[in-house]
């Protein structure tokens, strides 16, 4: 059979294009509209934006309708949309502090400044699949809507400070149970999508490239380190979700203006206390998570990674204490499309490469099937020196 | 809730220059016509001169925070407190620099190429580290003064540059010594047509006009 390079047919790679849009529409259900998207998928847009690396609710629920809810294909088109971005303003530092939280927990302590808030959650549902949902209409919103004033109605009135809660992290600082926070505060923080990583790398850099991490890479190497392949015992300190408002400096009067506010989610871990070789006084370490929108299992398993990989870098155990704490293994290895489109790549045409590749085996079963001949053939030779013998 | 994602004009503007200004580097000497850009409302003058609007507006839409920018006329640069550098710096959010670290360069007239010498012309290592120069001419379909040679030219291209002098083209021929280092110009006329000369492209005189520049 012989090997030809092919030529590409562009009309092939049209027609493809179209076939996609044919599966996407062909069955004739009614077309998504951008705001059901939003409103009904939440988790799957929260997860093109952070993954994407764009907080824009628009754009997010566009890119899931294209990628035909592909998670990492959304991420795909939302990084190349923000690549065509101009970078207008940076926003001042935001603090975790000042989220307005739909949801705030604890796993560190019971009772916490504020109480535990469980907001909106499937943590505690049944995991059971509810028919109920398979053909629901205007009645079922209405009847979503009635039960939600019902609950209104019968509540408390919500106070100005309502959402807003000290940090648990705050507290257990000022008892001195936490390390400080660290001293390089006056540096500007690094550009991920400015300057290649390069490692050892600087905290910022590494706390940058985890938040726009794919979650199931995060998740994956967290879970390792909890399980086994690493020493990580982290506990929750808090997690915050809910609204966080976004400020800049006035550009002619420099004072803070809040132009918005995101929807975020905020993870702190505490692992437990490690010796350290100087003699400063044990505390706890800090791991730190954060996501766009709505993204629990990736906020918390990037505080668990931050908070192994600090005390990787801390007691020089980098790979010792399982591969989540190589932070270049961690960090070249966990962004979606980096790591799908490499992988996807191998579609692309190897034609000659792989040419190579049957060349090599060739010859190598003609060595073989020559060094078979000449072993036979001294055999032969042997036999019949003995018959002659 | 979120509406569908449009473009705005500045968006759409952005885009068609960015196109213009894309292909005329790729095809270096051929004439590209920009986009008519939005009216600038009050543009201040340089001097008693009108600034050139489709040349600024071509590069402020390459602007942006992260960008620095300096601006010239009369063969000297405009201060950071001038009204016209301040103007650019609120509308596109980039940084008036020095002109040694400036990313983009305008220049408001032929007599101010000489400063192209103390532009930042990038490293061996990251040579597009380097200024884009934008300079405003009067015509970029004079006749032909240069032959340009070099990629993104089948043979050869024929460019006249109206109002080209002496000075301009030493400025010029001199960074060619420099290869791969250099800046980038792309030449922008009154009626908004733009040509490109990349530093990749060799420039031989036609006729005798211009010789003094070779010569220097």
């Amino acid at each position: 059979m012989g090997y030809v390079a092919a030529r590409g047919g562009s009309e092939a790679i049209l027609r493809a294009e179209q076939l996609v849009d044919y599966l996407r529409l062909g069955s004739g259900s009614t077309p998504l509209q951008l705001t059901q998207i939003s409103g009904q998928l939440r988790q799957a847009v929260s997860r093109a934006m952070h993954e994407g690396a764009l907080y824009d609710l628009s754009a997010a629920a566009l890119a899931v309708k294209q990628a035909e809810g592909d998670s990492i294909e959304a991420a795909f088109l939302l990084r190349a949309y923000r690549n065509t971005l101009p970078r207008i303003m940076t926003t001042l530092p935001l603090s975790g502090r000042d989220i307005a939280c739909l949801r705030r927990i604890s796993a560190a302590y019971r009772d916490i400044p504020g109480g535990q808030m469980l907001g909106p959650s499937q943590d505690y549902a049944v995991r059971l699949l509810r028919a109920d949902l398979a053909h629901e209409d205007i009645s079922d919103i209405q009847a979503v809507l009635a039960a939600y004033e019902e609950l209104v109605a019968a509540g408390s009135r919500s106070t100005a400070g309502f959402g807003h809660f000290p940090k648990v992290t705050d507290t257990l600082r000022s008892d001195g149970l936490i390390v400080p926070p660290p001293a390089d505060d006056a540096v500007e923080p690094f550009d991920i999508t400015r300057q290649a990583l390069s490692f050892p790398c600087p905290r910022s850099a590494r706390l940058q490239a985890l938040a726009q991490s794919d979650s199931g890479a995060l998740m994956t190497f967290a879970y390792s380190s909890v399980r086994g392949y690493g020493d990580a015992h982290p506990t929750l300190a808090e997690l915050r979700y809910g609204m966080l408002p976004v400020q800049v400096a006035h550009p002619l009067s420099g004072e803070a203006i809040t132009i918005g506010e995101i929807e975020v989610t905020e993870c702190e871990t505490i692992s437990k206390a490690h010796s350290v070789a100087d003699h400063s006084p044990a505390r706890f370490n800090l791991g730190y998570g954060f996501t766009f929108g709505h993204g629990e299992v990736k906020a918390m398993s990037m505080a668990i990674l931050d908070s192994v990989l600090t005390q990787a870098r801390l007691n020089n155990l980098s790979g010792e204490s399982g591969p989540a704490a190589n932070e270049e293994f961690v960090l070249l290895h966990s962004d979606g499309i980096e790591a799908s489109g490499f992988t996807a790549h191998y579609k692309l045409p190897h034609y000659v490469t792989f040419e190579a590749d049957l060349r090599v085996l060739e010859r190598a079963q003609q060595h073989q099937a020559q060094q078979q001949s000449e072993r036979l053939s001294q055999i032969a030779a042997l036999v019949g020196e003995e018959e002659q013998a | 809730m979120p509406t569908t994602p449009q473009l705005t004009a500045q968006e759409r503007y952005n885009g068609l220059v960015f196109r213009v200004l894309l292909d005329a580097m790729a095809r270096p000497g051929s004439i590209g016509r920009l986009p008519v850009a939005a009216a600038a409302g009050e543009l201040p003058p340089i001097g008693d001169a009108a600034t050139d609007w489709p040349a600024l507006a071509s590069m402020m839409s390459l602007l942006d925070q992260q960008t620095g920018f300096a601006v010239a006329a009369n063969a000297d640069w405009l201060a950071a407190e001038h009204r016209l550098t301040r103007w650019i710096a609120l509308r596109s959010r980039a940084r008036a620099a020095a002109p040694a670290a400036a990313d983009f360069v305008l220049l408001h007239d032929i007599a101010s190429l000489p400063l192209i010498a103390q532009l930042k012309r990038g490293s061996l290592s990251y040579p597009e580290q380097s200024a884009t120069v934008f300079c405003v001419v009067e015509a970029v379909d004079g006749p032909p003064s240069w032959e340009l040679r070099g990629p993104g030219i089948a043979e050869r291209m024929p460019v006249g540059i109206v109002g080209m002098d002496v000075a301009g083209s030493a400025a010029i021929l001199a960074q060619r010594d420099s290869f791969p280092l250099g800046v980038d110009i792309y030449f922008i006329d009154r009626a908004a047509n733009c040509l490109a000369l990349p530093r990749s492209s060799t420039i031989s005189p036609i006729g005798t006009a211009l010789e003094a520049a070779w010569a220097m």
